[in-house]
């Protein structure tokens, strides 16, 4: 692929977490979150992802969020227990009810399994978002493959220039 | 006045219709900033989706599209289809199975595979992707919208 002779164990945050390090059933921190209106706007706009409901009113009663802006919701939960850069290989979502703006949004979440297949790594998680008053807003599922380079490759290598903030 | 586009007669074998995208990494660097403006915890500014230095040293030949921004596609044909069906109760299923590059035409299509009843709705369980200019895709899954 690349002329990389090493993983990466260090970025712009701190130690990447290895393989072993993950435990499936371990729980995320529960997080609270409110979408604002000006967050919808700077979705849409980064993801060319346009619509009257997000934009102007909906039948839900005012605008709504883009169903894909539960990624970063979900992501965060992860990206504050776990320093995971990798990239996104399934994702899985059901949109039970509408994610609103200006509403706090109650998420919680674990790991829920990891494997090795074709010498990468992968990490599985779940997350399911509730609303203030206890609806159900969606659930989602995903799997992060660690890194693209394969496992026999040694991870000693540093990027400072890609980490998540969290 | 949104309407969706499938209605309760619509039959299997119908193909939704598909959204494209031109991908540019000059969009990908601008994403970043708008994520940085809605999500200032998150990323860094400079990451594998805008920086070849930083998608070499993970270990790939050049930036790549974040997957929320292809999956994003997925969704905006969805939600021109199926509306209300897929804000609420709308479910999708993909896999990333290729990377996206800054020079790929994307386009999301999707096909009506199934029409099950659910309660006093019909759920339309559709085929989809995303695929480059070549045909070769980049996502698949699976994806459905209730019509109620």
């Amino acid at each position: 692929m690349t002329e990389t002779k090493a993983r990466v164990l260090y970025d712009g945050k701190a130690k990447r977490t290895e393989y072993d390090e993950f435990e499936i059933g371990s729980e995320f921190t529960p997080a609270e979150l409110t979408l604002t209106l000006e967050q919808i706007d700077y979705f849409c706009q980064g993801n060319h992802d346009y619509h009257e409901w997000y934009s102007v009113d909906s039948p839900f009663g005012g605008r709504i969020c883009p169903p894909l802006m539960n990624y970063r919701a979900a992501r965060d939960l992860l990206s504050a227990k776990y320093n995971v850069r990798g990239l996104l290989y399934e994702y899985e979502t059901e949109n039970i009810n509408p994610l609103k703006p200006n509403r706090k949004l109650r998420l919680s979440g674990k790991i829920t399994n990891k494997w090795i297949k074709r010498d990468k790594e992968f990490i599985e998680y779940s997350v399911a978002c509730v609303d203030e008053d206890g609806m159900d807003i969606f659930r989602t599922r995903r799997v992060h493959v660690l890194d693209v380079l394969p496992r026999n490759v040694p991870r000693s290598a540093t990027n400072e220039k890609t980490f998540n903030k969290l | 006045m949104v309407m969706a586009t499938i209605t309760r007669s619509t039959e299997v074998g119908f193909e939704l219709p598909p959204v494209s995208m031109q991908m540019q990494l000059e969009h990908w660097i601008e994403r970043e900033d708008y994520q940085q403006k809605g999500n200032p915890g998150f990323h860094g500014a400079t990451n594998i989706h805008t920086d070849v230095e930083a998608a070499r040293l993970e270990g790939l030949k050049a930036p790549v599209a974040g997957g929320p921004l292809l999956l994003s596609q997925i969704s905006h044909m969805m939600m021109l289809a199926f509306a209300e069906g897929w804000i609420q109760g709308g479910k999708l299923s993909a896999k990333i199975v290729r990377p996206g590059y800054a020079t790929d035409f994307m386009t999301a299509k999707g096909v009506i595979r199934e029409k099950i009843p659910e309660g006093s709705a019909i759920r339309f369980v559709c085929d989809v992707w995303v695929e480059k200019q070549t045909g070769e895709k980049a996502i698949v899954g699976t994806a459905s919208g209730l019509v109620r």
